[in-house]
């Protein structure tokens, strides 16, 4: 098929951007998205226009979304303050909630509200671990520990070198631990992962991320050593829908988003899989266009802008085409449930409470 | 062996090193006539805030590289506390602040003692803006990193030994653009080699020693870092830091020229220079203090306490002791002015300017 314009291919109905399933299949996977508790791993649904974006966040039918917080500045008083802004809109319109353990998620789907939950990406404690216990308070439920560079924690996946946790970076995982704070390792350097890993009391994840087996010019993704050390700890791969970093084809999509769902699951277990689209709400693609102009260099991971979009999975009212692809697949009620929130809400239930 | 406070009460002809008469002469004329340079100074206190100008002036050295001890990493902190150390200057008719080296010449002409600014580290966390500031207020030296990992490298006790980050590499190259001197004294092996292979120009050590000579010290430079470092025509400024030089219960200006002897040896006389650190105060004191701290700046230094102060370079009076104990050590007085401050002023000409 032709590749449309990202406008364009937005104005196409569902219908014609979801995965073609037999009548039965289609209804399966509609009452199995209906009645299963979804939670995205990983979203910006809260930078830019909220409001708009809500009828479509409504039709993702997803109960929890876990929000990040973006300062990649890792100034801390101004994540706090997009914290607050964050948690404001959420508390004051009726068909959100802000969460804070995963008995919000359960919540949330009972009433029918949208629960949210926030991570800081990255992290922006700087040297300040008694910074952990602040965002702990105000309301951070998860951190990354790196983002694409380097910190006082560590390396990120795009530095040039691969030093693991620093000093301060074990302190800062072990008072993660102790408070109740998940750790997400998705723009962590190898060793750093690996670091981390070992070290947490705690299963922790990769909350949006792909495998780099099957991508491997792309250093964000996670390479199975990782993979294989995460879920041995109990932890969680969230796979992301983010286009030219799951592939370097001219057209990408939720097949390739599929593509990585398999061999993860085929790798680790599915009990350690989990989904977390990242920025699907907004153009990525012009994001990150946008991001190589700042120090965050495209270059420094690997990554090309082959793919102008994700068909299938562009958008957030495209998110039970997840369900969909997971149906087309082949896996089975009860592995879709795992996949689409099951795992995720264990490991918030065990780490966060 | 007596106490630092009975020490400091001995006349000073009994700390100095014995000469014979003519030597006597030789070394006070020395003084008199050469310009001295100290790289690396905390005439303002290093971890406390004390400062005793008469100090300052019976040292006799013409020049001071100040340094601004920021732990924290704090940029404003830094910034205010570089403020606070401009006015006390302005406020003493001896002294001067220079950031122009014809300023430290004409300092000594006119019967002054010039201090110019250096950041021990450097502040500037992922803002490159932070440079162009730092320099705008009178800084013409940075320490890379301290001790443990920040986003430039990491640190000589740091748990890893990476080399510079990207951003490292960025802010050499500011550095140098703009003409501030990169010192690399507490920096780790790799982030200092690589910090003087980026480098356009030549970079310093302003308060080390050689590691060969007291191999358990991770602060002090290894041949190799030394070598690299005089390829470039870079400096490398001696300390008198206790339970640095040596671990001997007993330690004091033989072994500060001990080190000179060897990194002269090793590398050149047009490489040696001069840079005390913390003799401004009860190093050792510090030290424990510092020892003691939470923060993991020190608490990854093997420290040991053998000896409580250095006989004969612990005082600013006994700077001109250096000069004796060069003479003692069969310098000629061409040598003796490049180590004392010709090859300081050397690169400070050709960097700052």
């Amino acid at each position: 098929m032709a590749i449309i314009p990202r406008e364009e291919y937005l104005k196409l109905s569902e219908d014609k951007r979801f995965i073609t399933l037999s009548e039965k299949d289609a209804a399966r996977a509609e009452a199995l998205h209906k009645d299963s508790l979804a939670i995205d791993l990983h979203t910006h649904i809260l930078r830019g226009e909220f409001e708009e974006n809500v009828p479509r966040l409504k039709r993702a039918q997803v109960n929890g979304f876990i929000e990040a917080v973006a300062r990649i500045n890792e100034d801390f008083s101004e994540s706090m303050d997009l914290l607050g802004e964050y948690l404001e809109i959420v508390e004051r319109h009726p068909d959100f909630m802000p969460a804070f353990c995963a008995q919000d998620f359960v919540t949330a789907k009972e009433t029918g509200k949208q629960a949210v939950m926030f991570q800081l990406e990255p992290q922006t404690f700087g040297r300040k671990l008694e910074r952990i216990e602040i965002a702990y308070g105000l309301g951070i439920r998860m951190a990354l520990l790196t983002f694409n560079t380097r910190t006082y924690i560590g390396d990120g996946c795009g530095e040039r070198t691969n030093g693991g946790l620093s000093y301060l970076g074990l302190e800062a995982v072990e008072r993660m631990n102790d408070l109740g704070m998940l750790i997400d390792l998705s723009h962590c350097g190898e060793q750093v992962s690996l670091d981390a890993i070992e070290l947490s009391k705690d299963p922790v994840m990769c909350n949006h991320v792909g495998a780099r087996t099957l991508y491997p010019q792309c250093k964000r993704l996670k390479s199975d050593e990782v993979l294989k050390a995460l879920a041995d700890k109990g932890g969680l791969a969230g796979v992301s829908a983010i286009p030219n970093q799951l592939s370097g084809n001219e057209e990408q999509g939720i097949e390739d988003m599929l593509n990585h769902i398999d061999y993860i699951v085929k790798l680790i277990g599915i009990d350690n899989v989990a989904i977390g689209l990242d920025n699907v709400f907004h153009d990525q693609v012009a994001y990150h266009k946008q991001a190589d102009q700042s120090i965050f260099k495209l270059a420094y991971i690997g990554q090309e802008l082959n793919a102008p979009y994700m068909w299938g999975i562009e958008s957030p009212e495209e998110w039970p085409n997840i369900t969909r692809g997971l149906v087309s697949r082949g896996y089975s009620d009860e592995d879709i449930r795992k996949i689409i929130g099951g795992n995720a809400l264990r490991v918030i239930q065990q780490v966060v409470g | 062996m007596i106490s630092r406070e009975e020490y400091l009460k001995l006349p000073l002809k009994e700390r100095f090193i014995k000469l014979s008469n003519e030597e006597n002469d030789r070394a006070e004329r020395l003084f008199r006539d050469l310009v001295t340079v100290d790289l690396h100074t905390h005439i303002f206190g290093s971890i406390h805030f004390s400062y005793d100008y008469e100090l300052v002036r019976q040292s006799g050295m013409d020049c001071c590289f100040e340094a601004v001890p920021t732990l924290s990493e704090d940029f404003a902190e830094s910034m205010e506390l570089l403020g606070k150390y401009k006015q006390l200057v302005a406020a003493e008719p001896g002294l001067v602040s220079a950031t122009r080296t014809d300023e430290i010449l004409q300092a000594k002409q006119d019967g002054k003692q010039a201090v110019m600014y250096q950041l021990e580290p450097q502040t500037i966390g992922r803002k490159l803006e932070r440079i162009e500031i730092a320099y705008g207020l009178g800084v013409r030296m940075m320490l890379l990193t301290f001790n443990t990992k920040n986003y430039l490298g990491d640190g000589c006790t740091a748990k890893t030994d990476t080399g510079l980050s990207y951003l490292g590499i960025e802010v050499v190259g500011r550095l140098n653009d703009i003409g501030i001197l990169v010192d690399l004294s507490h920096c780790g092996i790799q982030t200092t080699l690589d910090a003087i292979k980026f480098s356009k120009g030549p970079v310093l050590f302003n308060h080390t020693g050689a590691c060969a000579l007291n191999p358990g010290v991770a602060r002090l430079k290894n041949d190799e870092q030394l070598k690299a470092l005089a390829d470039k025509g870079g400096v490398v400024g001696i300390s008198a830091i206790p339970n640095q030089l040596s671990s001997e219960p007993e330690q004091g200006i033989e072994d500060m020229l001990n080190h000179i002897d060897y990194v002269k040896k090793l590398i050149g006389g047009d490489h040696v220079a001069i840079g005390l650190d913390n003799i401004y105060g009860d190093q050792v004191g510090n030290h424990r203090e510092m020892a003691a701290s939470k923060g993991t700046d020190f608490a990854q230094m093997t420290r040991t306490f053998a000896a409580d102060y250095m006989y004969g370079i612990e005082s600013p009076l006994e700077w001109r002791n250096i000069i004796r104990g060069l003479i003692s050590r069969g310098y000629s007085d061409e040598e003796i002015e490049k180590i004392v401050g010709a090859n300081a002023l050397r690169i400070m000409k050709e960097v700052v300017g």
